[in-house]
Protein backbone atom coordinates (compact mmCIF):
# COMPACT_ATOMS: atom_id res chain seq x y z
CA UNK A 1 0.00 0.00 0.00
CA UNK A 2 1.24 3.18 -0.99
CA UNK A 3 1.60 5.92 1.60
CA UNK A 4 0.94 9.41 0.70
CA UNK A 5 1.70 12.62 3.38
CA UNK A 6 -0.64 15.58 3.21
CA UNK A 7 0.93 19.14 4.70
CA UNK A 8 -1.62 21.72 5.08
CA UNK A 9 -2.69 23.98 7.63
CA UNK A 10 -6.11 24.28 6.99
CA UNK A 11 -8.07 21.28 8.74
CA UNK A 12 -10.84 20.99 6.60
CA UNK A 13 -9.00 20.71 3.66
CA UNK A 14 -6.14 18.25 5.08
CA UNK A 15 -9.17 15.86 6.36
CA UNK A 16 -11.05 15.95 3.37
CA UNK A 17 -8.07 14.95 1.23
CA UNK A 18 -6.78 11.84 3.48
CA UNK A 19 -10.52 10.96 3.30
CA UNK A 20 -10.13 10.81 0.15
CA UNK A 21 -6.93 9.09 -0.16
CA UNK A 22 -8.06 6.80 2.58
CA UNK A 23 -11.08 5.79 0.51
CA UNK A 24 -9.08 4.80 -2.58
CA UNK A 25 -7.07 2.28 -0.85
CA UNK A 26 -3.41 5.16 0.15
CA UNK A 27 -2.40 5.24 3.72
CA UNK A 28 -2.54 8.51 4.66
CA UNK A 29 -0.56 10.46 7.13
CA UNK A 30 -0.87 14.14 7.74
CA UNK A 31 1.00 16.96 9.40
CA UNK A 32 -0.72 20.78 10.03
CA UNK A 33 2.79 23.04 9.27
CA UNK A 34 5.60 22.79 7.14
CA UNK A 35 7.73 21.76 10.11
CA UNK A 36 5.38 18.84 11.07
CA UNK A 37 5.38 17.77 7.84
CA UNK A 38 9.36 17.44 6.96
CA UNK A 39 9.66 15.63 10.67
CA UNK A 40 6.89 13.15 9.17
CA UNK A 41 8.43 13.23 5.63
CA UNK A 42 11.73 11.93 7.17
CA UNK A 43 10.32 9.08 9.15
CA UNK A 44 9.44 10.95 12.21
CA UNK A 45 11.41 12.50 14.95
CA UNK A 46 14.13 9.98 15.03
CA UNK A 47 14.05 9.18 11.16
CA UNK A 48 12.52 5.50 11.96
CA UNK A 49 9.36 5.58 10.44
CA UNK A 50 7.97 5.34 7.38
CA UNK A 51 8.86 7.50 4.55
CA UNK A 52 6.07 8.32 2.51
CA UNK A 53 5.95 7.65 -1.63
CA UNK A 54 4.30 10.88 -2.02
CA UNK A 55 3.92 14.20 -0.37
CA UNK A 56 1.09 16.45 -1.28
CA UNK A 57 2.02 19.98 0.16
CA UNK A 58 0.08 23.12 0.31
CA UNK A 59 1.95 26.29 -1.31
CA UNK A 60 0.39 28.88 1.40
CA UNK A 61 1.50 27.82 5.37
CA UNK A 62 2.63 30.14 8.02
CA UNK A 63 5.93 29.79 9.28
CA UNK A 64 7.72 27.30 6.65
CA UNK A 65 5.26 27.95 3.10
CA UNK A 66 5.17 25.08 0.87
CA UNK A 67 8.16 26.05 -1.52
CA UNK A 68 10.21 26.18 1.87
CA UNK A 69 9.50 22.90 2.62
CA UNK A 70 9.62 21.45 -1.01
CA UNK A 71 13.37 22.79 -0.93
CA UNK A 72 14.19 21.63 2.86
CA UNK A 73 12.50 18.03 1.63
CA UNK A 74 14.69 18.03 -1.47
CA UNK A 75 17.78 18.91 0.73
CA UNK A 76 17.01 16.29 2.99
CA UNK A 77 18.36 12.55 1.58
CA UNK A 78 15.83 10.59 2.75
CA UNK A 79 12.98 12.97 0.77
CA UNK A 80 15.41 14.20 -2.10
CA UNK A 81 13.69 11.58 -4.26
CA UNK A 82 10.10 11.48 -2.82
CA UNK A 83 7.55 13.04 -5.63
CA UNK A 84 6.30 16.18 -4.71
CA UNK A 85 2.72 17.62 -5.71
CA UNK A 86 1.94 21.28 -4.65
CA UNK A 87 -1.44 22.61 -3.49
CA UNK A 88 -1.68 26.24 -4.47
CA UNK A 89 -3.99 29.02 -4.84
CA UNK A 90 -1.12 30.73 -7.47
CA UNK A 91 -1.87 29.97 -10.87
CA UNK A 92 0.42 32.33 -12.40
CA UNK A 93 2.66 31.07 -14.87
CA UNK A 94 5.94 32.57 -12.86
CA UNK A 95 4.60 31.17 -9.46
CA UNK A 96 4.01 27.80 -11.30
CA UNK A 97 7.23 27.85 -13.04
CA UNK A 98 9.13 28.60 -9.34
CA UNK A 99 7.45 25.42 -8.65
CA UNK A 100 9.16 23.10 -11.01
CA UNK A 101 12.35 25.26 -10.47
CA UNK A 102 12.51 23.59 -6.90
CA UNK A 103 11.68 20.55 -8.34
CA UNK A 104 7.95 19.57 -7.86
CA UNK A 105 6.37 17.17 -10.02
CA UNK A 106 2.97 18.71 -10.31
CA UNK A 107 0.88 20.85 -9.14
CA UNK A 108 -2.89 21.35 -8.40
CA UNK A 109 -4.80 24.77 -8.43
CA UNK A 110 -7.16 25.68 -5.69
CA UNK A 111 -10.46 25.81 -5.86
CA UNK A 112 -9.07 21.86 -6.50
CA UNK A 113 -11.25 18.74 -7.89
CA UNK A 114 -10.95 16.07 -5.30
CA UNK A 115 -11.49 13.81 -7.84
CA UNK A 116 -8.57 15.39 -9.85
CA UNK A 117 -6.48 14.90 -7.23
CA UNK A 118 -6.50 11.77 -6.73
CA UNK A 119 -6.06 11.07 -10.42
CA UNK A 120 -2.64 13.31 -10.13
CA UNK A 121 -1.75 11.31 -7.16
CA UNK A 122 -2.22 8.12 -8.91
CA UNK A 123 -0.43 9.56 -12.55
CA UNK A 124 2.54 11.14 -10.19
CA UNK A 125 2.93 7.50 -8.63
CA UNK A 126 2.64 5.35 -11.46
CA UNK A 127 5.46 7.47 -13.10
CA UNK A 128 7.63 7.53 -9.98
CA UNK A 129 7.37 3.61 -10.02
CA UNK A 130 8.17 3.68 -13.50
CA UNK A 131 11.42 5.84 -12.89
CA UNK A 132 12.94 3.24 -9.74
CA UNK B 1 -5.47 47.10 60.66
CA UNK B 2 -7.15 48.25 57.79
CA UNK B 3 -4.05 47.91 55.40
CA UNK B 4 -3.50 44.58 57.24
CA UNK B 5 -6.49 43.67 56.31
CA UNK B 6 -6.37 45.01 52.68
CA UNK B 7 -3.06 42.60 51.92
CA UNK B 8 -5.06 39.24 52.44
CA UNK B 9 -8.41 41.03 50.68
CA UNK B 10 -6.25 41.62 47.75
CA UNK B 11 -4.58 38.29 47.88
CA UNK B 12 -7.89 36.68 47.72
CA UNK B 13 -9.30 38.87 45.18
CA UNK B 14 -6.08 38.09 43.26
CA UNK B 15 -6.76 34.51 43.79
CA UNK B 16 -10.89 34.64 42.63
CA UNK B 17 -9.58 36.17 39.56
CA UNK B 18 -6.88 34.27 38.94
CA UNK B 19 -9.41 30.90 39.56
CA UNK B 20 -11.68 32.37 37.42
CA UNK B 21 -9.56 33.48 34.76
CA UNK B 22 -7.84 29.77 34.74
CA UNK B 23 -11.86 28.72 34.57
CA UNK B 24 -12.32 30.84 31.23
CA UNK B 25 -9.29 29.55 29.47
CA UNK B 26 -10.17 25.60 30.69
CA UNK B 27 -13.98 26.61 29.59
CA UNK B 28 -12.15 27.84 26.23
CA UNK B 29 -10.25 24.31 25.23
CA UNK B 30 -12.79 22.65 26.96
CA UNK B 31 -15.18 24.13 23.97
CA UNK B 32 -12.72 23.94 21.48
CA UNK B 33 -12.08 19.82 22.07
CA UNK B 34 -16.06 19.44 22.21
CA UNK B 35 -16.32 21.73 19.02
CA UNK B 36 -13.15 19.26 17.36
CA UNK B 37 -14.84 16.12 18.37
CA UNK B 38 -18.11 17.65 16.85
CA UNK B 39 -16.49 18.04 13.69
CA UNK B 40 -14.53 14.94 13.48
CA UNK B 41 -18.07 13.23 14.47
CA UNK B 42 -19.58 14.95 11.48
CA UNK B 43 -17.02 14.25 8.52
CA UNK B 44 -17.95 10.72 7.63
CA UNK B 45 -21.28 12.28 6.71
CA UNK B 46 -20.15 15.51 5.32
CA UNK B 47 -17.02 13.82 3.19
CA UNK B 48 -19.63 10.88 1.76
CA UNK B 49 -22.00 13.01 0.63
CA UNK B 50 -19.31 15.45 -1.48
CA UNK B 51 -18.10 11.84 -2.85
CA UNK B 52 -21.47 10.20 -3.90
CA UNK B 53 -24.01 12.52 -4.00
CA UNK B 54 -26.18 10.96 -2.18
CA UNK B 55 -27.54 13.10 0.76
CA UNK B 56 -28.58 10.16 3.69
CA UNK B 57 -31.58 12.19 5.58
CA UNK B 58 -31.93 9.69 8.07
CA UNK B 59 -27.78 9.97 8.92
CA UNK B 60 -28.15 13.55 8.42
CA UNK B 61 -31.10 13.62 11.45
CA UNK B 62 -29.43 11.21 13.61
CA UNK B 63 -26.59 14.13 14.09
CA UNK B 64 -27.09 15.43 17.47
CA UNK B 65 -27.49 19.64 17.23
CA UNK B 66 -24.01 20.30 17.32
CA UNK B 67 -22.94 18.11 15.13
CA UNK B 68 -25.28 19.34 12.58
CA UNK B 69 -24.04 22.61 13.31
CA UNK B 70 -20.09 21.29 12.85
CA UNK B 71 -21.20 19.63 9.49
CA UNK B 72 -22.53 23.02 8.10
CA UNK B 73 -19.35 24.92 9.40
CA UNK B 74 -16.87 22.61 7.85
CA UNK B 75 -19.25 22.08 4.35
CA UNK B 76 -18.86 26.17 4.28
CA UNK B 77 -15.19 26.17 4.70
CA UNK B 78 -14.99 23.65 2.10
CA UNK B 79 -17.13 25.22 -0.47
CA UNK B 80 -14.73 27.23 -1.74
CA UNK B 81 -11.61 25.39 -2.02
CA UNK B 82 -13.50 22.54 -3.75
CA UNK B 83 -14.73 22.05 -7.42
CA UNK B 84 -15.73 19.89 -9.86
CA UNK B 85 -18.19 16.87 -8.55
CA UNK B 86 -17.28 17.17 -4.86
CA UNK B 87 -18.44 21.05 -5.22
CA UNK B 88 -21.87 20.54 -6.71
CA UNK B 89 -22.58 17.47 -4.11
CA UNK B 90 -21.44 20.31 -1.29
CA UNK B 91 -23.88 22.65 -2.38
CA UNK B 92 -26.98 20.17 -2.78
CA UNK B 93 -26.07 19.16 0.82
CA UNK B 94 -26.19 22.70 1.58
CA UNK B 95 -29.01 23.25 0.17
CA UNK B 96 -31.00 20.72 1.97
CA UNK B 97 -29.97 21.98 4.85
CA UNK B 98 -31.16 25.03 4.40
CA UNK B 99 -27.81 27.02 4.37
CA UNK B 100 -28.35 28.63 0.80
CA UNK B 101 -31.71 29.54 1.32
CA UNK B 102 -30.54 31.56 4.86
CA UNK B 103 -27.46 32.98 2.68
CA UNK B 104 -30.30 34.33 0.19
CA UNK B 105 -32.26 36.06 3.55
CA UNK B 106 -29.16 37.64 4.63
CA UNK B 107 -28.14 39.28 1.48
CA UNK B 108 -30.71 41.24 2.32
CA UNK B 109 -29.83 42.10 5.98
CA UNK B 110 -29.63 45.25 7.48
CA UNK B 111 -25.95 44.14 8.87
CA UNK B 112 -23.21 44.82 6.24
CA UNK B 113 -21.42 41.89 7.60
CA UNK B 114 -23.59 39.77 7.16
CA UNK B 115 -24.58 41.05 3.44
CA UNK B 116 -20.98 40.69 2.50
CA UNK B 117 -20.83 37.11 4.40
CA UNK B 118 -23.92 36.00 2.30
CA UNK B 119 -22.35 37.67 -1.27
CA UNK B 120 -19.33 35.24 -0.87
CA UNK B 121 -21.48 32.37 0.20
CA UNK B 122 -23.29 32.71 -2.56
CA UNK B 123 -20.12 33.22 -4.88
CA UNK B 124 -18.61 30.08 -3.69
CA UNK B 125 -22.13 28.37 -4.15
CA UNK B 126 -21.88 28.99 -7.61
CA UNK B 127 -25.54 28.80 -8.58
CA UNK B 128 -25.57 31.01 -11.92
CA UNK B 129 -29.43 32.12 -10.28
CA UNK B 130 -27.51 33.80 -7.60
CA UNK B 131 -26.24 36.59 -10.31
CA UNK B 132 -29.33 39.12 -9.54
CA UNK B 133 -28.81 38.63 -5.80
CA UNK B 134 -25.17 39.50 -6.31
CA UNK B 135 -25.56 42.28 -9.06
CA UNK B 136 -27.64 43.98 -6.45
CA UNK B 137 -25.02 43.41 -3.85
CA UNK B 138 -22.69 45.54 -6.35
CA UNK B 139 -24.13 48.22 -5.43
CA UNK B 140 -24.40 48.52 -1.71
CA UNK B 141 -23.52 51.48 -0.05
CA UNK B 142 -21.04 49.44 2.24
CA UNK B 143 -17.24 49.00 0.22
CA UNK B 144 -16.31 45.28 1.84
CA UNK B 145 -20.18 44.24 0.10
CA UNK B 146 -19.37 45.59 -2.55
CA UNK B 147 -15.55 44.06 -2.84
CA UNK B 148 -17.80 40.59 -1.99
CA UNK B 149 -19.95 40.81 -4.48
CA UNK B 150 -17.45 41.90 -7.18
CA UNK B 151 -15.23 38.48 -5.74
CA UNK B 152 -18.13 36.31 -6.18
CA UNK B 153 -19.59 37.51 -9.65
CA UNK B 154 -16.20 36.63 -10.95
CA UNK B 155 -16.09 33.18 -8.75
CA UNK B 156 -19.36 32.92 -10.95
CA UNK B 157 -17.52 33.16 -13.85
CA UNK B 158 -20.94 33.95 -16.17
CA UNK B 159 -19.61 36.65 -18.76
CA UNK B 160 -22.84 38.71 -18.16
CA UNK B 161 -21.30 39.85 -15.28
CA UNK B 162 -18.60 41.70 -17.26
CA UNK B 163 -20.03 44.99 -18.13
CA UNK B 164 -21.67 45.43 -15.11
CA UNK B 165 -18.13 45.06 -13.03
CA UNK B 166 -16.72 47.38 -15.61
CA UNK B 167 -19.29 49.60 -14.72
CA UNK B 168 -19.05 49.10 -11.34
CA UNK B 169 -15.50 51.39 -11.68
CA UNK B 170 -17.17 54.28 -11.87
CA UNK B 171 -20.09 56.74 -10.25
CA UNK B 172 -20.40 57.74 -6.74
CA UNK B 173 -19.51 53.78 -4.75
CA UNK B 174 -16.39 52.63 -6.99
CA UNK B 175 -14.53 49.67 -6.56
CA UNK B 176 -11.28 49.37 -6.10
CA UNK B 177 -9.72 48.35 -9.82
CA UNK B 178 -7.67 45.74 -8.52
CA UNK B 179 -10.99 43.79 -7.09
CA UNK B 180 -12.43 44.59 -10.99
CA UNK B 181 -9.45 43.13 -12.33
CA UNK B 182 -9.16 40.25 -9.96
CA UNK B 183 -13.17 39.22 -10.45
CA UNK B 184 -13.01 39.38 -14.06
CA UNK B 185 -9.58 37.54 -14.65
CA UNK B 186 -11.55 34.55 -13.53
CA UNK B 187 -14.28 34.99 -15.78
CA UNK B 188 -13.04 32.12 -18.46
CA UNK B 189 -15.27 32.89 -20.97
CA UNK B 190 -14.94 36.86 -20.58
CA UNK B 191 -15.92 37.69 -23.91
CA UNK B 192 -13.08 39.62 -25.24
CA UNK B 193 -15.25 42.04 -27.77
CA UNK B 194 -17.13 43.45 -24.55
CA UNK B 195 -13.86 44.24 -22.57
CA UNK B 196 -12.45 45.66 -25.70
CA UNK B 197 -15.00 48.20 -25.45
CA UNK B 198 -13.95 49.39 -22.44
CA UNK B 199 -11.04 51.16 -24.08
CA UNK B 200 -13.05 53.60 -25.29
CA UNK B 201 -14.58 54.91 -22.16
CA UNK B 202 -14.09 57.97 -20.83
CA UNK B 203 -13.13 56.38 -17.01
CA UNK B 204 -9.32 56.27 -16.97
CA UNK B 205 -10.31 53.24 -14.41
CA UNK B 206 -12.38 51.50 -16.89
CA UNK B 207 -9.55 51.89 -19.36
CA UNK B 208 -6.71 50.98 -16.94
CA UNK B 209 -8.39 47.58 -16.02
CA UNK B 210 -9.56 46.89 -19.32
CA UNK B 211 -5.90 46.99 -20.88
CA UNK B 212 -4.87 45.00 -17.84
CA UNK B 213 -7.40 42.56 -18.62
CA UNK B 214 -6.58 42.26 -22.49
CA UNK B 215 -2.94 41.17 -21.43
CA UNK B 216 -4.18 38.55 -19.22
CA UNK B 217 -6.04 37.18 -21.23
CA UNK B 218 -3.41 37.21 -24.08
CA UNK B 219 -5.90 38.81 -26.45
CA UNK B 220 -3.44 39.49 -29.47
CA UNK B 221 -5.77 40.91 -31.47
CA UNK B 222 -6.11 43.91 -28.80
CA UNK B 223 -2.54 44.44 -29.18
CA UNK B 224 -2.54 47.88 -31.36
CA UNK B 225 -5.41 48.89 -29.21
CA UNK B 226 -3.07 48.54 -26.55
CA UNK B 227 -0.13 50.49 -27.99
CA UNK B 228 -1.79 52.91 -28.77
CA UNK B 229 -2.77 53.56 -24.57
CA UNK B 230 0.96 53.23 -24.01
CA UNK B 231 1.81 55.56 -26.67
CA UNK B 232 -1.16 58.59 -25.93
CA UNK B 233 -3.64 57.52 -23.05
CA UNK B 234 -3.88 60.94 -20.61
CA UNK B 235 -3.74 59.00 -17.94
CA UNK B 236 -0.28 56.95 -16.82
CA UNK B 237 -1.91 54.52 -14.86
CA UNK B 238 -3.48 53.14 -18.32
CA UNK B 239 -0.04 53.49 -19.63
CA UNK B 240 1.68 52.04 -16.95
CA UNK B 241 -0.57 49.15 -17.30
CA UNK B 242 -0.78 49.06 -21.18
CA UNK B 243 2.83 48.26 -20.90
CA UNK B 244 2.67 45.28 -18.61
CA UNK B 245 0.05 43.69 -20.79
CA UNK B 246 1.68 44.27 -23.88
CA UNK B 247 4.61 42.11 -21.22
CA UNK B 248 1.81 39.86 -20.99
CA UNK B 249 1.19 39.37 -24.77
CA UNK B 250 4.88 38.92 -25.25
CA UNK B 251 4.53 39.58 -29.19
CA UNK B 252 8.01 41.31 -30.68
CA UNK B 253 5.32 43.90 -32.33
CA UNK B 254 4.83 45.77 -29.22
CA UNK B 255 9.16 46.60 -29.26
CA UNK B 256 9.40 49.86 -31.12
CA UNK B 257 5.85 51.22 -28.93
CA UNK B 258 7.73 50.40 -25.70
CA UNK B 259 11.02 51.97 -26.47
CA UNK B 260 9.67 54.92 -27.57
CA UNK B 261 8.02 54.81 -23.63
CA UNK B 262 11.18 54.52 -22.47
CA UNK B 263 12.54 56.73 -24.34
CA UNK B 264 9.39 59.51 -24.14
CA UNK B 265 7.24 58.77 -21.47
CA UNK B 266 7.02 59.18 -18.16
CA UNK B 267 9.16 58.61 -15.78
CA UNK B 268 6.78 56.36 -13.29
CA UNK B 269 6.28 54.20 -16.15
CA UNK B 270 10.15 53.41 -16.99
CA UNK B 271 10.39 50.13 -14.73
CA UNK B 272 7.22 48.22 -16.29
CA UNK B 273 8.02 49.59 -19.79
CA UNK B 274 11.57 47.85 -19.05
CA UNK B 275 9.84 44.56 -17.50
CA UNK B 276 7.44 44.22 -20.31
CA UNK B 277 10.74 44.49 -22.64
CA UNK B 278 12.43 41.50 -20.43
CA UNK B 279 9.08 39.58 -21.31
CA UNK B 280 9.14 39.90 -24.70
CA UNK B 281 12.87 38.51 -24.68
CA UNK B 282 13.36 41.35 -27.41
CA UNK B 283 17.52 41.84 -28.23
CA UNK B 284 16.93 44.49 -30.05
CA UNK B 285 15.84 46.33 -26.49
CA UNK B 286 19.53 45.51 -24.74
CA UNK B 287 21.10 49.12 -25.37
CA UNK B 288 18.10 50.74 -24.03
CA UNK B 289 18.05 48.25 -21.12
CA UNK B 290 21.63 48.64 -20.30
CA UNK B 291 21.56 52.56 -20.58
CA UNK B 292 18.57 51.62 -18.20
CA UNK B 293 20.45 50.41 -15.36
CA UNK B 294 22.14 53.67 -14.77
CA UNK B 295 19.06 55.03 -14.59
CA UNK B 296 17.52 57.11 -12.06
CA UNK B 297 15.64 55.40 -10.00
CA UNK B 298 16.53 51.92 -8.19
CA UNK B 299 13.01 50.47 -9.27
CA UNK B 300 14.28 51.25 -12.94
CA UNK B 301 18.09 49.86 -12.42
CA UNK B 302 16.46 46.83 -10.61
CA UNK B 303 13.89 46.22 -13.55
CA UNK B 304 16.48 47.02 -16.01
CA UNK B 305 18.99 44.09 -14.61
CA UNK B 306 16.09 41.59 -14.28
CA UNK B 307 15.24 42.31 -18.17
CA UNK B 308 18.52 42.16 -19.18
CA UNK B 309 19.37 38.85 -17.77
CA UNK B 310 15.76 37.47 -19.55
CA UNK B 311 16.70 38.63 -22.73
CA UNK B 312 20.07 37.34 -22.97
CA UNK B 313 18.82 33.76 -21.24
CA UNK B 314 15.00 33.70 -22.48
CA UNK B 315 12.54 31.00 -20.86
CA UNK B 316 11.12 28.81 -23.47
CA UNK B 317 7.68 30.43 -25.02
CA UNK B 318 4.67 29.73 -24.00
CA UNK B 319 2.26 27.85 -26.58
CA UNK B 320 0.03 30.51 -28.13
CA UNK B 321 1.74 33.47 -26.63
CA UNK B 322 3.93 34.24 -29.33
CA UNK B 323 2.83 36.20 -32.35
Amino acid sequence: MKTVLVVDDDSDVRELIVWKLTNAGYAAMDAADGQAGLVAAGGGPDGSGRVPDLILVDWLMPRMTGIELCQALRAQPATAAVPIILLTAKAEESEVEQGFAIGVDDYIVKPFSPREMLSRVQAVLARAGARA
Amino acid sequence: MIGGEAVPLAAASVTVIGLAGAGVVAGRRGTRSSQAEAQAAARPVLFSTMDSGVIDVEALHRLPRRQRRALQDQARALLPQVRGTDHDNLVRLLEHTGAIGRARRQAGSRRSAARARAGLFLGAAGRPTEMDNLLRLLHDPVPSVRWAAARSLGRLGHPGAVSPLLASLEGDRPIPPDVVVEAIAQIRQCPVAVLRQGLSSRSAPVRAVTVDLLGRFHALAALPDIVRRLADDPSIEVRTRAAQALGRLGSPRAVDALLAALADGPATMHPQVVRALGEIGAPEAIPALRRALTGPSPQLRAAAAHALEAVRAPAQPSAGRRA
